[in-house]
């Protein structure tokens, strides 16, 4: 494994006690679970800035179900399940909890935690016509409000100055981890999809400015090899791209799969914690928090915004992209929105001449010898294609 | 002692002529019992399934036609204004069109076909069967409401968007407890602001917005003066059905749970018939009022008094099985139960979107939503609380849990948390068996 990568695991094991550790300084802890959260605000305000983002466990699922049903997104039962089971320490540190009503099974979290766990929580109001400037401003407005709220928690006012400060920092994460996805354009990557899903969501869990010197490492590292055409994969792999629900960290029993022998290669995705996470730069022009309202707001969207025919433009041009010979569609049992888009995207990506196969999981390994199966045979129909 | 009781037979039972051929293809709601001697209920009725033939003469007069879900806003009242169209909304012709989305024709099932997951909430499954199957005449506009309603019921407009239906998204804010409202930090309880300037600001500019398409689709202005008239039937139609609910006080209870919560439900969009639905609850009122003065009932005096909540509510089927157990539904939370007057003095799209914000509890978090369950139990002295909400209800699993909790804590009384399915693939004697279990349970603390 790469140094940078060893790295950043070791940061994130030690990211629990650096927490602790700021938090007994007086540091504040705002954790949030939806991508449309602007962390520069929260970061802005001297607080620590973390997404929980844990997933692929089956007990803390179950746990969940106490404030949930049972036919309900794993993800979501996570969010309360592993607060309730205890031994993930992210989820016992939250001065406060932020979310948008990102998808309905999302809304009412906040208020599980508020009423059940006493954590203090703000849900912010975001619009779903993401193209619309009344929604620009609905969604202004509401950052305003979240704010105030985060300058009482912490007693730090945020200024114009910490904003844009907030924003360089994210957009260079935005921009090495792009870097980093296109060095999987080359022939054979230089980098699993599963490394660097998991670099991509470590960006929302570690310390920002800190994230960014060994991501920077990593990126430099990784074009070297691309240039020396040093690849991690067997030669000529099938290149697949994954798409769908959310991916959480520790989700990874479908890219385990896939890249078991490196014969074929996930050279990209279109996750939320994945490369939409990053694809937008916030505009680095006027106000800094409309700046950061409208990266958020119009960013290439989520399956919730309506019409989310840009997000379907954003998987044809990855396709075209990183030469995507089949994209996989992963939606987590009783995810509606992605689950319903599944059709849609057959149909739209039929039109660029790729397979697709929608594969629903959830975080139990019971359905692991299904999911191989099918699995396989898609891959010989890749083959057989190509 | 009940002096007299109303005898309430099935809809099948006590067929009016004019509904026998509407009512063919709906078994669901020939089982229902209602009060068949109600003039008012059997034109309520008559308005719901007689949408085909409504819609149908509304082409041929050249108006076009609006099918929306998820809007309980000021969309409809707005649509309602102009002559140029016939408005229905979805979710509530299709809990009377059971019977031809689940028959022979399967229009429920569809959906599927298009990405819809089995288990997803059923209205919206229903919906999609609607639009495909054009049952209402084919929709000329679709229009979802989005924002902080239900994802799967503008998903599935989206897709439908997709296979080429027009369709306007409308943006729902979320509510927020007002607590979190900036402008309530230090204020009293009494005199909390439940939406800032913001967002009362963005409501109305979105009723502008839709009422500036609907004037481009048809060529018709809509004026101030129009959008009154609408405001003034939602008026009538809303104080007398609050009278109606009043008079529901009386022991024993004068009309039944069914007959309530179908006036509550189709009152959002006055069936398409403003005129007709207005008359049709005014006439319905004064019935009920002398069914008081003869101090009949449907129930027993003694029957359990029960808040009623939860959205969204498939099978009308669930109150007769309430008051069969021994229970009458007294308080009512959840689904269209906006009946605060609008003004009619203010700028009328003002005034609708005071009135949509100021009201309805859903579309945001349980805080609303508690506060008029607590509200409505201590205002009809209820001895409990059903919370029912259909399988594949994406977000209410979590209100519920939350819902039950505070609501026992804040009153002391019992709440029940069910959850139903379609009306044919509903396991009603299980229900049955939890409802009379709880009615047990509630009757027993009387005496304790």
């Amino acid at each position: 494994m790469l140094k940078p990568l060893i790295k950043m695991e070791e940061m994130y094991k030690n990211r629990a006690q650096e927490i602790a550790q700021e938090k007994e300084r007086g540091g504040k802890m705002v954790a949030y679970g939806c991508s449309y959260t602007p962390a520069e605000i929260i970061y802005a305000s001297g607080a620590i800035p973390f997404r929980l983002l844990e997933g692929g466990e089956q007990e803390p699922c179950i746990l969940g179900e106490e404030y949930t049903q049972n036919i309900y997104c794993p993800f979501v039962k996570s969010f309360v399940g592993f607060r309730i089971e205890g031994k993930n320490p992210f989820y016992q540190m939250p001065d406060m909890i932020w979310m948008t009503h990102g998808c309905d099974m999302k809304k009412n979290i906040p208020e599980v935690w508020y009423r059940f766990f006493n954590t203090p929580t703000y849900v912010i109001n975001l619009p779903r016509t993401f193209y619309r400037d009344s929604s620009l401003q609905l969604f202004l407005g509401d950052l305003k409000q979240a704010g105030k709220k985060l300058e009482r928690l912490t007693n730090i006012t945020i200024t114009d100055e910490a904003l844009l400060h907030a924003i360089s920092v994210y957009n260079e994460t935005r921009r090495l981890l792009k870097r980093l996805y296109e060095t999987r354009t080359a022939k054979n990557p230089p980098i699993t999809g599963k490394d660097a899903i998991n670099a991509s969501q470590l960006s929302f869990m570690l310390d920002p400015e800190a994230y960014n010197r060994v991501l920077k490492e990593l990126v430099e590292e990784l074009e070297e090899m691309v240039k020396a055409g040093k690849g991690v994969y067997e030669d000529n792999p099938l290149r697949i791209m994954l798409s769908g629900s959310i991916c959480a960290h520790g989700d990874t029993k479908l890219i385990d799969l896939i890249e078991q022998d490196r014969t074929k290669a996930i050279v990209t995705d279109d996750f939320c914690t994945g490369a939409r996470n990053f694809h937008d730069l916030v505009v680095e022009d006027g106000s800094p928090l409309e700046a950061i309202a409208r990266r958020y707001l119009t960013r290439v969207p989520c399956s919730r915004m309506r019409p989310n025919t840009k997000r379907f433009d954003f998987v044809k041009e990855m396709i075209k992209k990183f030469r995507v010979e089949g994209l996989i569609y992963y939606t987590l049992k009783f995810c509606f929105n992605y689950r319903t888009d599944a059709v849609r995207m057959r149909e739209e990506i039929k039109k660029e001449g790729v397979y697709v196969l929608h594969v629903e999981s959830d975080y139990s390994g019971a359905d692991i010898g299904q999911l191989s199966t099918r699995v396989a045979a898609f891959f010989e129909i890749l083959e057989e294609s190509r | 002692m009940t002096k007299g009781k109303v005898i309430r037979k099935t809809v099948a039972e006590s067929l009016p002529p004019q509904l026998a051929g509407l009512l063919e293809e709906l078994p669901y709601l020939k089982k229902l019992r209602l009060n068949m001697d109600l003039k008012g209920c059997i034109k309520i009725l008559e308005l719901g399934v007689s949408s085909p033939v409504s819609a149908r003469k509304a082409r041929e007069e050249g108006r076009k036609i609006i099918y929306a879900a998820m809007t309980v806003g000021g969309e409809i009242p707005i649509a309602l204004s102009s002559p140029a169209f016939y408005v229905l909304y979805l979710e509530w012709q299709a809990n009377l069109y059971w019977g031809v989305l689940k028959g022979e024709r399967d229009f429920y099932s569809q959906s599927e076909r298009y990405g819809v997951a089995r288990e997803m909430c059923a209205w919206t499954k229903a919906n999609m069967g609607s639009v495909i199957n054009a049952l209402w005449g084919r929709p000329d506009l679709l229009v979802a409401g989005c924002g902080s309603s239900c994802d799967d019921a503008s998903k599935v407009f989206e897709i439908l968007e997709w296979m080429g239906h027009k369709t306007y998204y409308a943006e729902v804010p979320y509510r927020r407890n007002p607590l979190f409202n900036e402008v309530n930090i230090g204020q009293d309880s009494a005199k909390l602001v439940l939406y800032t300037p913001e967002i009362l600001e963005f409501q109305v500019q979105e009723y502008g917005r839709f009422k500036a398409l609907l004037e481009e689709e048809s060529g018709i202005k809509i004026t101030d003066d129009m959008l009154r008239q609408t405001i003034r039937y939602y008026n009538r139609a809303r104080k007398a059905i609050s009278e109606i609910i009043e008079m529901r006080k009386a022991r024993p209870t004068p009309l039944g749970a069914v007959e309530t919560f179908l006036i509550q439900g189709c009152c959002n969009y006055l069936m398409g018939d403003p005129a007709g639905f207005c008359e049709a609850v005014e006439t319905m009122r004064d019935e009920v009022a002398e069914i008081v003065e003869r101090r009949e009932g449907v129930i027993d005096e003694d029957a359990v008094r029960i808040t009623f909540c939860g959205n969204p509510y498939l099978d009308f089927q669930i109150f007769n099985q309430i008051e069969d157990a021994g229970a009458t539904i007294l308080g009512w939370e959840g689904g269209p139960v906006l009946l605060t007057p609008i003004d009619e003095e203010k700028d009328p799209l003002l005034a609708l979107a005071e009135n949509f914000l100021g009201d309805y509890p859903p579309f945001g978090d349980t805080e609303g939503m508690i506060r008029h369950i607590i509200s409505k139990s201590k205002e009809f002295d209820c001895e409990g609380a059903i919370w029912n909400v259909q399988l594949g209800c994406s977000h209410s699993p979590v209100e519920g849990s939350i819902i039950q909790k505070e609501v026992e804590k804040a009153l002391g009384i019992p709440v029940l948390l069910t959850f139903t399915d379609l009306p044919g693939d509903h396991p009603s004697g299980q229900v049955t068996t939890r409802i009379e279990a709880f009615v047990e349970m509630v009757k027993n603390r009387r005496m304790s």
